[in-house]
């Protein structure tokens, strides 16, 4: 069983906005030198869930991403192959995977393993189960867990970057946990499910929940099966309005945890099938 | 004329330098022209990364092209050395 100590979150969907350094200014005087919007995302998320607490230096920085640092990879591109000029040192550095995690680590003094993991569906999923396992295994004794994604503009060029259709509104996020095997001081519980599910498996799962249970639908779950599981019982739907992108699980675990009480079943499915965040606020 | 006596170059090569360094709360007029840029006496507090910056920014803005870091070395000493190099007569 993995444990949610602390959560922090900020995030955005298209028609909103979100001035990230003036956010950050308002925390700090000065502003992290070399830092882009994508990195000062992940360290306003971090500040989020660490402002109220102290960290131990060896706390595991895990942090995943669907796109990574999606804006530098853009200007490095457009300056190789549009302006015919060598890329900037630092879009250099920080088109690297995981240069975010190098600044968050450093702005909270964090020596513990740092990782990083970019995929483009259940990389939240992906990166829960690892810590699950750490956890588990006693590697780690606690793990700050984020996922960031930063919404590109134009809005369309987003679209087909992540390759969904006009209609679904999209956002950003910078969504972090501290995770623990340690329940003393905890605010949730959370199980990530090891196998992927099949649609009667995830059903027959799904029967065995109470129906005061909140349920949330991941954007890749199929329509008639969200249909099919609204038909089991008349389960709570719990929505978050921060507008897809690849790591906006996260944000389903910060806010609920935040703005909830209860239990919460976040389901997302890829091409293997489904899987299952259970979160129960304690 | 000589480049540590145009105003202008200096003030481009400072402005050139905070941006690079993203230096921004440093005003370009407290940047002495005689002062080594890589010390402690220049305020900029510049690491081989800033180096690397206001090389590429010397290339781009002012199609000077330093070979080595052993001439950059030679070269980025003061704000008067520079703008002598690029600018000798």
């Amino acid at each position: 069983m993995v444990y949610i100590h602390s959560v922090g979150s900020v995030g955005r969907r298209e028609d909103e906005t979100l001035d990230v350094k003036a956010s950050w200014k308002a925390i700090s005087a000065k502003m992290i030198r070399r830092t882009d919007r994508f990195i000062q995302l992940a360290l306003l998320g971090a500040y989020d869930a660490l402002k109220e607490r102290d960290v131990l230096s060896d706390t595991a920085l895990y942090m995943a991403s669907g796109q990574g640092n999606l804006a530098v990879f853009k200007r490095l591109r457009d300056q190789r192959y549009i302006q015919k000029q060598p890329p900037k040192p630092v879009d250099f550095i920080n088109s690297l995977s995981n240069t975010a995690g190098f600044y968050v680590a450093q702005y909270f003094e964090l020596t513990g393993k740092n990782l990083n993991i970019s995929r483009q569906s259940l990389s939240i999923e992906t990166l829960l189960l690892l810590a699950q396992n750490d956890l588990a295994l006693k590697r780690e004794s606690y793990i700050l867990l984020g996922g960031v994604d930063e919404l590109q503009e134009p809005v369309a060029f987003t679209q087909k970057t992540l390759g969904v259709c006009d209609a679904t509104p999209l956002g950003e996020g910078s969504n972090w946990l501290l995770l623990s095997s340690e329940k003393m001081g905890a605010k949730a519980s959370l199980v990530v499910s090891k196998k992927r599910l099949d649609r009667d498996s995830l059903l027959t799962r799904l029967e065995r929940e109470e129906a005061t249970t909140f349920v949330s639908f991941g954007y890749h779950c199929k329509a008639e099966d969200v249909s099919a599981i609204k038909a089991l019982k008349p389960f709570q739907v719990f929505e978050v309005k921060e507008g897809y992108h690849e790591t906006v699980a996260a944000a389903y675990c910060t806010h609920f945890v935040t703005k909830q009480k209860g239990r919460l079943i976040y389901i997302d499915a890829d091409k293997n099938g489904y899987t299952v965040i259970e979160i129960e606020t304690l | 004329m000589i480049g540590s006596q145009d105003e202008v170059l200096k003030l481009r090569l400072k402005t050139m330098i905070i941006e690079e360094c993203e230096k921004e709360d440093i005003a370009p007029e407290d940047l002495a022209d005689d002062v080594e840029l890589f010390s402690d006496a220049s305020g900029l507090e510049l690491d081989s990364l800033d180096a690397l910056q206001i090389s590429m920014g010397l290339q781009t803005q002012f199609k000077v092209r330093l070979g080595d870091s052993k001439e950059f070395r030679r070269v980025v000493t003061t704000i008067n050395a520079l703008a002598d190099y690029i600018q000798p007569e």
